[in-house]
């Protein structure tokens, strides 16, 4: 049951790419979650994270003026 | 008062307040959040109001912040169309324009900006500013009858307006006080380019150059400048910039210097009494210096840490950021990073003046402090990079060309 509740609780990032702009902000608040690509684009690094990150994957979220990001879970 | 359920208050319905009751709950607080705007609806976000929503590209329900989804999720009880007229700090109350107090544990202030407007000009009809949606749809709504738009103030606002109007065939005019376009927000270099950007997208700068008066019936006709240059107008937009909204505060007891003066963790000073966004002067310990930052990035961070602040106090970390800003004007993405100011060593290190594009970048006691950016993302991005980690004007410049700029 433990084990259960754990994966439950893992967050799942997802990006929109083709709402992406290239305004960079979530770099800033997600380092080693996100990056820009060559073209300037978001991409993700990872893609689920333990609880401990979900702080930092929700504010990439709120700092993204193109609001191409989400969290679930 | 053990027991009881603990009240933190968000004064202010905008970007900074709804990051704020996001940061309270992300936070862990689990007593009531209750956010209080002047405006009578949801919040919404004001960048698109002076480009995308001008155009008619998109309306209120695109660029709204909090629906009734969001809020039942986080919690959070409303009250828009409810302007806070007074902070009792002793008492920890925020009265409302109707009498009534709401005690609070907790309260963060983010009463943003209001529009300069001289009440001379104010007085015609046809004379805007833009910042809240009721005032962006007004100017669209003029700006499909009208021939000539006269801008006054080329900062972001007007310079974005005037750009938007030419893609509408309408005859612009911008007329600034200052020797260029944006030269207050982006510097020297970048401002010429700018000016070059405009010229070249069919607009009428009018640089260097007062305004003495409005003149027209009860609608504006006319905007006469001191040179005596008189310029017929269907339509004018004042963009001349916008002043704290701090005049409900005036008897807090709070600290106010141009904006409320925070700490480096967003405390205004009196116990559980916090601030963000456009409003808030604090100490952001990047720069080691005091800075109030009116842009959409500094709000939406400021507002989460002020909200993450007010749960977790000195145990917060503080709020350490690089200011960071963007506007598109004529289809080019202008982005700065930094604040950049007067007397700042500028070198332009990239530059193609057919495409318009440029990179600017600005040192002060031998530090970088700020890049500036004209449709150039990969570079502004590595100079954002480098000004959070602090880096010497050396450093910066290590592997560039400085680039002789031909006048134009």
């Amino acid at each position: 049951v433990q084990q259960e509740q754990e994966e439950v609780r893992e967050v799942k990032v997802l990006l929109n790419r083709s709402k992406c702009e290239g305004y960079g902000n979530c770099v800033f608040a997600a380092p080693g979650i996100i990056d820009l690509d060559d073209d300037g684009r978001a991409v993700l690094l990872v893609d689920e994270l333990p609880e401990e990150q979900r702080g930092e994957a929700n504010e990439a979220v709120a700092n993204c003026p193109s609001r191409a990001i989400s969290v679930e879970g | 008062m053990s027991g009881t359920r603990r009240r933190a208050v968000v004064v202010g319905a905008s970007l900074a307040g709804s990051r704020a009751v996001r940061g309270l709950r992300d936070a862990g607080f689990d007593g009531s959040v209750t956010l209080v705007g002047a405006e009578p609806h949801a919040p919404y976000d004001r960048p698109p109001l002076s480009k995308e929503f001008l155009a008619g590209e998109v309306g209120f329900d695109d660029i709204m912040l909090l629906d009734a989804a969001l809020l039942r999720d986080l919690d959070v009880e409303v009250r828009y169309g409810s302007p806070a007229t007074a902070l009792h700090a002793g008492e920890r109350t925020v009265e409302l324009g109707d009498g009534s107090r709401m005690p609070y544990d907790t309260v963060v202030l983010a009463t943003g900006l209001k529009p300069l407007l001289p009440g001379a000009w104010g007085a015609f009809q046809g004379v805007h500013t833009i910042r809240s949606v009721e005032d962006a749809t007004a100017v669209r709504d003029e700006l499909r009858t009208a021939a000539r738009l006269v801008v006054i103030g080329a900062g972001f606002i007007g310079c974005e307006v005037a750009a938007q109007a030419r893609q509408l065939a309408i005859d612009v005019t911008v007329v600034d006080q200052l020797a260029a376009p944006l030269l207050r927000a982006l510097g020297p270099a970048a401002a010429t380019a700018a000016a070059a950007l405009h010229r070249d997208g069919g607009i009428r700068l009018l640089m260097d150059r007062p305004v003495l008066e409005f003149q027209g019936g009860s609608r504006v006709e006319r905007v006469v400048l001191a040179d005596g240059t008189a310029l017929d107008a269907d339509i004018v937009v004042v963009g001349i910039g916008a002043a704290p909204d701090t005049r409900w505060l005036a008897g807090s007891g709070l600290r106010l210097d141009d904006g409320i003066v925070c700490d480096s963790r967003c405390a205004a000073g009196p116990p559980g009494v916090y601030a963000a966004g456009d409003i808030a002067r604090w100490h952001n310990p990047l720069f080691g210096e005091s800075m109030r930052v009116e842009h959409w990035t500094n709000a939406s961070e400021m507002g989460t840490a002020a909200g993450r602040c007010a749960v977790l106090g000195d145990a917060a970390r503080e709020f350490a950021s690089v200011p960071y800003a963007w506007s598109d004007q004529h289809g080019l993405r202008i982005e700065v990073a930094g604040l950049p100011q007067p007397g700042d060593d500028v070198r332009v290190i990239e530059a193609d003046p057919a495409r318009h594009r440029l990179v600017a970048v600005h040192g002060r006691a031998g530090r970088l402090a700020a890049v500036v950016g004209f449709d150039s993302r990969r570079t502004v991005m590595r100079y954002r990079q480098m000004l959070l980690t602090g880096t010497s004007m050396k450093d910066a410049l290590t592997g560039t060309d400085p680039v002789a700029l031909t006048p134009r």
